[in-house]
């Protein structure tokens, strides 16, 4: 074979090494691409199935818990379905006539500000808002500031808790008492002071029209 | 004929031909077996009619050229001791120096210097591009078949010489490190080799005229080699330097040489078929044959190739093929890759296709599922019933009173009797509970009452004070079984005069205790 010939033919047999290596990158680069888009797809479905499968677990648990929670729901006054947390102004109503039917007498009233609360008092929709109240209030006998307390949770609006009560006795029933009773002058011989937790639901969720079923998949 | 294809595939043929100044040997091997062999005279187209139309009838068999003429330069050389890397280039700058570009050039190495400087000993050998060397080159550039590489005859030769000492070690072995092989060539003439320590040291070549008269081409080799032995025994400077002789003859010169005017001991001589029986080359020579040319390139054939000479043209050949191989290498391996990688890819994608369906089909059944199950929750959305789940919990927590004072005082009144008079209540709950983020320390909410009363004696008796307290204490462990209770005792000691007065107790109850 001559040189010439050899050379030709190492030029023809190069260039289709040459293309054979180009197709080759091409191929592969192009085959990688498709891989890992087809492998991404594949994480995301998964994903999307693992994020389904949470929350049909959470719609099958809320279906179970949702059966008794709706007859509460309906059994709640408007009141407590507002859920826009302690209602200071309307409280005030409340207890004004509260004073006036158990004849209470040198009242004093501190309210803390409203202040959220944690661990099972919150959600992803609503809040437990709670303020301290001290109440200190004077009345004719122990039956009636009992009275008093037994009614005071179930005119107030939210939820009290009790967690302080001091009662304490300094005069008794005289004629002099009596007397001022029959004038119309409060008569405070038991002294009260009460401590409690007033609490009520306030709504964190947006505003947002909630989605229909399918949807929130 | 598809089978005929096939069976050409399987077989391996080679051309061997030997140049010399009396013409060309053109042997076909196939499968290493000698197939054909053509002499021609010379280069002339006559001359190589037959030659042609063997060569063209197997374009794809290589060619190896053995060049056998007179005009062959041996020139020992010694490399200064650079790394064995550097070597070669050393070589060619040393070599572009002595040889001319157009002729063939390449070196031998004979192994290191043990003493002085260690210097790298080779021999550079050179053939000139000349005829009838240059015109059997332009005769073998016509045809297609690639070019295996152009070889020196007498280095083949040196190769069979050390085979023979090789496979005649146990028999009878070559004595001395200096040895002679001596073959007779139809092509060149008289062709001696001489090796020292295995190693090629100079070649000399002798036409014989008188090729058909045995006793005079016997007188011819015995002048010859008494010559050769006498210029080793000059180079050494050593008069008693004894020689080992390896000749390959016809039998009928071999019995005209006068072996005792050689003085040399160890003389072995085989004619060419016996050497070609002994080296286990078969069919190389036929026992009638006078010379040794078919037995070389046979020998070339069958056994490792010498090292290749090259000019610059041969070499830029060289150069140029091993590209033509390197191309075809690389076009099959990367087709071979592709093609399996495209087979492992499709695999890979079909089975990535088949779990994204599968995932799918999940999903799908997990939607009917949501769909049928969200039914159950009678017509609102997910959304409001977790909101009015979690208000539902809130509510529930929120509106448990378990531990309101009022519960305590219900507890507290049924126990308390006539003659007590209660004056001071103080209750506390202590809810575990705080304000504040993080997680807080579970504990039960504990209530504290503390209660101050007066009991009164009532004119019962001091007597019934005592048993009313006991049954008092009694009734009330009863009444906050759950809770710890402790009391004041009564006074130590009782006057008479005290029998109207009031007694003050205080109780204190604290609790639920854990159990």
């Amino acid at each position: 074979m001559n040189y010439d010939t050899l050379k030709k033919q190492t030029q023809i047999r190069g260039a289709i090494a040459l293309v054979a290596v180009i197709l080759t990158v091409g191929v592969s680069v192009y085959i990688s691409h498709m891989q890992s888009t087809t492998q991404t797809r594949l994480y995301r479905e998964r994903n999307q199935t693992i994020q389904q499968q949470t929350k049909l677990q959470r719609l099958l648990q809320q279906k179970k818990e949702f059966a008794e929670s709706i007859k509460l729901w309906k059994q709640l006054s408007g009141d407590s379905k507002s859920l826009s947390g302690l209602k200071i102004d309307e409280s005030k109503d409340v207890l004004r006539r509260l004073e006036n039917t158990y004849k209470l007498s040198n009242t004093s009233i501190i309210i803390t500000p409203p202040e959220e609360l944690y661990d099972i008092y919150k959600n992803d929709t609503t809040v437990v808002v709670s303020s301290k109240v001290t109440y200190a209030f004077e009345t004719i006998t122990d039956e009636i500031a009992f009275a008093f307390i037994n009614e005071l949770p179930k005119k107030l609006p939210g939820y009290i808790k009790i967690v302080s009560l001091k009662m304490e006795r300094h005069g008794e029933l005289n004629n002099d008492t009596i007397t001022q009773l029959y004038e119309g002058t409060p008569v405070g011989l038991v002294r009260t002071h009460l401590v409690f937790h007033w609490r009520d639901i306030k709504n964190i969720a947006e505003e947002a029209e909630l989605t229909n079923d399918t949807d929130a998949l | 004929m598809l089978l005929y294809r096939l069976k050409q595939l399987a077989t391996s043929l080679h051309f061997v031909i030997n140049i010399g100044d009396e013409g060309a040997i053109l042997t076909l091997f196939q499968n290493k077996k000698l197939a054909k062999r053509l002499y021609a005279a010379t280069a002339n187209d006559y001359d190589v009619k037959q030659f042609r139309k063997l060569i063209e009838l197997h374009p794809k068999a290589s060619i190896s050229v053995l060049i056998d003429n007179t005009d062959q330069s041996y020139l020992r050389q010694k490399i200064p001791p650079v790394n064995r890397v550097f070597l070669p280039r050393l070589i060619r700058k040393r070599m572009r120096r002595d040889v001319e570009p157009e002729d063939f050039a390449g070196a031998i190495r004979l192994g290191r210097s043990k003493q002085g400087r260690k210097d790298w000993n080779y021999v550079f050998v050179s053939v000139p591009h000349r005829p009838p060397v240059s015109e059997w080159m332009a005769f073998l550039d016509e045809f297609e078949n690639p070019i295996h590489g152009y070889f020196l005859l007498p280095v083949e030769l040196a190769n069979i010489c050390n085979h023979y000492v090789k496979t005649t070690k146990k028999q009878r072995p070559v004595q001395h490190h200096w040895k002679l092989m001596v073959v007779h060539n139809k092509i060149s003439g008289l062709r001696q080799v001489v090796l020292d320590k295995n190693k090629i040291i100079f070649t000399r070549v002798t036409n014989t005229t008188q090729e058909d008269i045995p006793e005079v081409v016997a007188g011819e080799i015995e002048h010859e080699l008494i010559n050769t032995i006498d210029y080793i025994k000059r180079i050494t400077g050593d008069d008693h330097t004894e020689v080992s002789i390896v000749m390959s003859l016809e039998s009928s010169i071999m019995h005209h040489i006068n072996l005792p005017r050689l003085q040399c001991k160890d003389i072995h001589m085989l004619t060419p078929y016996q050497m070609a029986e002994h080296l286990k080359i078969e069919n190389a020579c036929k026992e009638t044959d006078k010379f040794c040319d078919t037995l070389v390139a046979a020998h070339f054939a069958h056994y490792a190739h010498s090292d290749k000479i090259h000019t610059k043209k041969t070499q830029r050949f060289n150069q140029l093929l091993f590209a033509h191989k390197a191309a075809l290498l690389t076009t099959i391996i990367t087709t071979v890759y592709l093609v399996l990688h495209v087979i492992y890819n499709s695999l890979s994608m079909y089975t990535l296709h088949e779990d994204i369906n599968y995932t799918q089909q999940q999903q799908e059944q997990i939607t009917a599922t949501w769909q049928s199950e969200s039914k159950a929750l009678g017509g609102y959305d997910i959304g409001t019933a977790t909101q009015i789940n979690n208000i539902a919990n809130v509510y529930r927590i929120l509106s448990s009173n378990a531990f309101s004072p009022l519960n305590s005082i219900a507890q507290l009144i049924p126990v308390l009797s006539q003659n007590m008079k209660v004056n001071h209540i103080y209750w506390t709950l202590t809810d575990p509970v705080k304000k504040g983020r993080g997680k807080q320390k579970k504990a039960e909410p504990m209530v504290n009452l503390t209660i101050e009363l007066t009991l009164f004696n009532n004119e019962s008796g001091i007597q019934n004070i005592f048993s009313n307290f006991d049954q008092f204490i009694v009734e009330l462990e009863s009444s906050f079984k759950e809770y710890t209770v402790k009391y004041s005792q009564l006074p130590s000691t009782f006057t008479f005069n005290d029998e109207n007065k009031s007694i003050p107790i205080k109780i204190n109850i604290t609790g639920p205790n854990t159990p």
